[in-house]
């Protein structure tokens, strides 16, 4: 554990008494003779230190001092050089002292001339602890070489939590009225009394709030999970207010139904998502036609009694993936680092800062949404324009809205006019030979029926008006083709505006 | 016939589905028009009172225009941001008293628990770097810096005693325009929107227009939606690139061609809807036919050629160049156009004095010359047209500047600068029926701390959204569980400078 997250450890920020030095950044630097103090070091059964630090001339020392700067020297550290690696590990035995006590570090290189500001030292964390286990076993020798290597192999870390050791436990108060100036009575980790209590051999810390959380007496969790998942298939939980299904939010308009499944989730499917999923999209109820009467629409125009199947224009991650689908470009690569998709210019323009969106080459311009990176203060402008939240508080539900922009988006984002001519190209490759089949072709692609031929009539009318049009402009279908390799170009220019009409139909953005 | 038994569990069931229903919100919302409907429904008077703040806005036309609460005097709002916060004792505080103290080491009482950006240890004092004289028959303190804004003193109410707890300018930004220091709070222009939608549906309600070069430091965050519907967000209008993202049709697409393309969809969705009878299909076309309406409406009101010359004068505007001036020619088109809400950000008033563009002597000249006459001609301009009546207009920034000079890392810097100031500085409304030739506030001598008259971001928010006529304790959207307000917990209108 520790080994992998370099945690528990005292981080330099909780340092204090700072004498010829500061905390810079998030290290405690030192000049020359400078000191500061590590506060309430817990050090029972401590028998060793591990230190992370930088120190800019070979041949200085650190002295650590307990309880003040006068007072006994419990250890001289001589610091290592500074050259590769720049940060420097380095592990210490400690004396036996038992009991609390603040421990002052001071600095001193004799080589640093007195007047010199600008060389000392860096302090990043402490660590105490107990001594690698294991001594005069056989291979001892070997799993410390390797545990030593592993702390500085050059990995690509990501920020996780991590439980810090009981003594670093800090006191929490009630903060009376929400001051935090006012401390009110001393709390302890639980959870809320009216709910269900922890079990008794439950440890109080994220494991007890997990046996907890999924308890078979705490309905909550499953509840929330399957009416969020009802949501995101019918556009509405059973309880719409999916954020609260307490005495605040909008109750249910199906109790027995939402217990049903919750029951059913946390029991008989084991928490398994697909399983539940499974019941709902197999129901009678998400399997009806989604078309409606006046009359039915009068009654219940937000379609909250189920009576037909649900209608729900999709989000911005889905309209994205599946236009990539369609058109036969989206990207199955899993994992790894955010990419940066198609962006027009300008919409990063921070000041202070030479970030710039680097677009992605090859696949990584098709990969699935949620892997586009995303700047909090300059989010993805066309996913924005969906609805989707800028992530700079937690949104717990999205709503749907109807905008202009939206269709904008869609109809001239470069990205979907580089899908609609992949989509074009894949429908004239495999659609047959004439231009009806092609675009029969593609609505079956799309819609997984076949089209009507009102709808073929409408979509071949504008392939008629855009081939009049660029049989006379090479130019232009040029420009509208894009450089994929065509004969025709002007049909080609033709069916990218077909193409792109169809990945602009409300039963596209819809889910029927 | 039915036993009593059996009626009692009748009338019991049917108690606990009523009390089921009747949440404490249901109760709360209730008692607007129910017992509270004495006192608390004739203030309000209308759809604002009763109902819960979900149902403001139909999520088919979101921007549909609405009323607000009370007849506002404000139809519209422009508001120029400068941001980096320029000077206010080069600009608006006159403080004869700190050109006495110009060199001298800053008194400790001054410096004592006080945290600055830059500041360290003993700065000196900076008198002004700039000549004051009074304007108007006002007679507002005003530097000459800005002499075109001086000859429209009397349009102006000066606010001279802003104060923000904030002293970083992405912070400090946030908490001006989102009423909160951190991240994830709608936006003032998201919540105009909200509440009033905005009369021009082929352009966006709310416009955000840059200059300077870069965004403001807070991102688009300053103009977002936070926790409402992201439509309500800001629409950034551009001067380079698409006026507005994604507008202009793809290479090789006439106008002609577009129209063909919406006509296919069109079709194709009116056969939709012809089989399913979902009112949203009907709404995703009207979305499709405002879409094309707008790719003509956003360009049009994007291009200043048209103006005749004497506009071009008056403002100092140079088409096809990405200026202030023409930012600021754009918002009086657009507000004139129906749009609800034009924020101005410009940026590159951060006078350290670490360089000669950010000397509170040199750069903060130019800077001025570049804001003066086009701010001065969009009053005038307005007034022209009988648009200012309606149309209230905001100077500001997110903080103010030290009186002392900035001594970066202890030491002298190359040219005259002074660091962050959240104390206090100043800035100005106009127009929306705010009383003009007004001040309100006074600063101490040197103009660091506040005497009277202190005014907060939450102020000058409740201030603005009185102008348009709501009570900014009533527009609230609910969120997380409980109802937020772009003021917060604070703000009071700052009724000494309303007309």
């Amino acid at each position: 554990m520790f080994l992998k997250t370099w945690q528990p450890t005292i981080n330099s920020l909780q340092g204090d008494k700072y004498i010829n030095g500061a905390l810079l950044g998030c290290t405690a630097g030192l000049r020359n003779l400078g000191s500061f103090r590590l506060k309430n070091v817990v050090l029972d059964q401590k028998e060793q230190l591990m230190l992370r630090y930088n120190a800019r001339l070979n041949a200085g020392n650190v002295y650590i001092y307990l309880d003040s700067l006068k007072g006994k020297l419990i250890k001289t550290v001589p610091l290592k050089s500074n050259q590769t690696p720049f940060w420097k590990l380095q592990t210490i035995n400690l004396p036996a002292i038992s009991g609390t006590h603040n421990l002052f570090f001071k600095f001193h290189n004799p080589a640093i001339p007195a007047l010199d500001e600008t060389t000392g030292v860096r302090f990043d964390w402490f660590a105490f602890g107990t001594k690698f286990p294991g001594k005069g076993k056989p291979g001892y020798d070997d799993a410390m070489k390797s545990f030593a290597e592993l702390m500085e192999a050059p990995v690509e870390t990501i920020p996780v939590m991590v439980e810090n050791n009981k003594d670093q436990f800090r006191t929490s108060h009630v903060f009376e009225r929400g001051n935090r100036l006012v401390e009110g009575a001393v709390v302890t980790p639980d959870v809320p009394h009216i709910l269900n209590p922890m079990a008794s051999d439950a440890p109080k810390n994220r494991l007890g709030m997990a046996m907890w959380l999924t308890d078979e007496k705490n309905p909550l969790v499953a509840r929330t999970m399957v009416n969020r998942l009802w949501e995101q298939l019918f556009g509405y939980g059973i309880a719409e207010t999916l954020e609260d299904l307490g005495s605040q939010g909008i109750p249910p308009t199906h109790r027995a139904l939402l217990d049903h499944l919750s029951w059913k989730f946390m029991h008989d499917y084991q928490w398994s998502l697909k399983k539940v999923l499974k019941e709902i999209v197999l129901s009678a109820t998400y399997r009806q036609e989604s078309k409606v009467t006046d009359g039915l629409l009068k009654k219940d125009p937000m379609n909250k009694f189920f009576a037909r199947g649900p209608r729900v224009r999709l989000s911005a991650e889905q309209i994205r993936d599946q236009s990539l689908a369609v058109s036969n470009v989206l990207s199955s690569k899993m994992y790894g680092k955010s990419v940066m998709p198609y962006q027009p210019e300008g919409i990063w323009r921070s000041p202070y800062s030479g970030d710039v969106w680097k677009k992605s080459q090859g696949e990584d311009q098709f990969r699935r949404a949620v892997y586009t990176y995303w700047k909090r203060t300059a989010p993805y402008p066309s996913m924005i324009t969906f609805d989707g939240g800028a992530r700079e508080v937690c949104i717990t539900r999205r709503i749907r809205t109807d905008t202009p922009l939206q269709a904008l988006t869609t109809l001239n984002d470069s990205t979907y006019l580089v899908m609609a001519r992949y989509f074009a190209s894949r429908i004239n490759e495999i659609g047959g030979a004439e231009v009806n089949q092609q675009i029969a072709k593609g609505y079956e692609l799309m819609m997984y029926k076949s089209i009507s031929k009102a709808r073929l009539n409408a979509l071949m009318e504008l392939y008629n008006t855009s081939y009049t049009k660029f049989r006379n402009d090479p130019k232009a279908s040029e420009l509208m083709a894009g450089q994929l390799e065509k004969p025709d170009k002007p049909k080609a220019a033709s069916l990218v505006m077909v193409a792109s009409a169809m990945l602009n139909l409300d039963e596209w953005l819809n889910k029927n | 016939m039915r036993d009593d038994n059996q009626t009692r569990r009748l009338i019991k069931e049917a108690e606990q589905a009523r009390l089921q229903q009747y949440t404490r919100r249901h109760f709360l919302k209730d008692g607007a028009m129910g017992f509270g409907a004495l006192a608390l429904g004739s203030l309000l008077g209308n759809c604002w009172g009763n109902s819960g703040s979900k149902k403001l806005f139909d999520a088919a036309n979101p921007l549909a225009a609405r009323p607000p609460m009370f007849p506002g005097k404000a139809k519209s709002v422009i508001y120029l941001h400068m941001a980096g916060a320029p000077s206010q004792l080069e600009l608006f505080s006159y403080k004869p008293e700190l050109a006495k103290l110009d060199g001298l080491d800053c008194p400790p009482s001054l410096l004592e628990g006080k945290k600055f950006a830059f500041i360290r240890g003993v700065p000196k004092m900076l008198g002004p770097q700039a000549v004051f004289k009074q304007r108007g028959e006002s007679g507002l303190w005003l530097s000459d810096n800005l002499p075109h804004l001086a000859t429209v003193a009397d349009d102006i109410a000066m606010l001279n005693a802003v104060t923000t707890e904030q002293f970083n300018h992405a912070p400090a930004q946030l908490l001006m325009h989102t009423g909160s220091a951190r991240l994830g709070r709608p936006s003032i222009g998201s919540w105009v929107t909200y509440g009033m939608g905005t009369e021009n549906n082929n352009l966006p309600g709310f416009v955000v227009l840059t200059s300077g070069g870069n965004n403001p430091d807070a991102g688009k965050s300053v103009w977002g939606s936070g926790f409402l519907p992201s439509v309500y967000q800001g629409v950034q209008c551009r001067s380079e690139g698409d006026p507005v993202l994604f507008i202009k049709d793809p290479k090789g697409m006439d106008r002609d061609l577009r129209k063909a393309s919406i006509d296919a969809i069109n079709k194709v969705n009116q056969e939709q809807y012809s089989e399913y009878n979902d009112p949203e299909t009907l709404s995703r076309i009207a979305q499709y036919e405002m879409a094309y309406k707008m790719q003509i409406s956003v360009p049009d009101v994007m291009n200043i050629n048209d103006e005749p010359q004497y506009i071009h004068e008056m403002y100092g505007t140079q088409p096809g160049k990405t200026s202030f001036a023409n930012n600021v020619l754009l918002a009086r088109k657009l507000v004139e156009k129906g749009v609800r809400f034009v924020q101005l950000f410009d940026w590159g008033w951060d006078t350290h004095g670490d360089s000669a563009g950010n000397a509170v002597d040199i750069g903060l000249i130019n800077k001025c010359r570049k804001v003066d006459r086009p701010i001065t001609a969009l009053l005038l301009d307005l007034k022209q047209r009988g648009l200012l009546d309606e149309t209230l207009v905001i100077w500001g920034t997110e903080f103010g500047r030290t009186p002392m000079q900035e001594n970066r890392e202890g030491k002298k810097m190359p040219f005259k600068g002074r660091d962050h100031h959240a104390a206090a500085f100043n800035m100005w409304m106009a127009g929306g029926g705010i009383k003009g030739g007004t001040s309100y506030g006074v600063t101490d001598e040197i103009g660091y701390n506040i005497v009277s008259g202190k005014t907060e971001a939450y102020d000058i928010q409740a201030t603005i959204l009185n102008q348009l006529g709501f009570d900014h304790e009533k527009l609230t959207y609910e969120s997380q569980g409980r109802n937020f307000r772009l003021t917060d917990l604070s703000g009071k209108v700052i009724k000494d400078i309303i007309a």
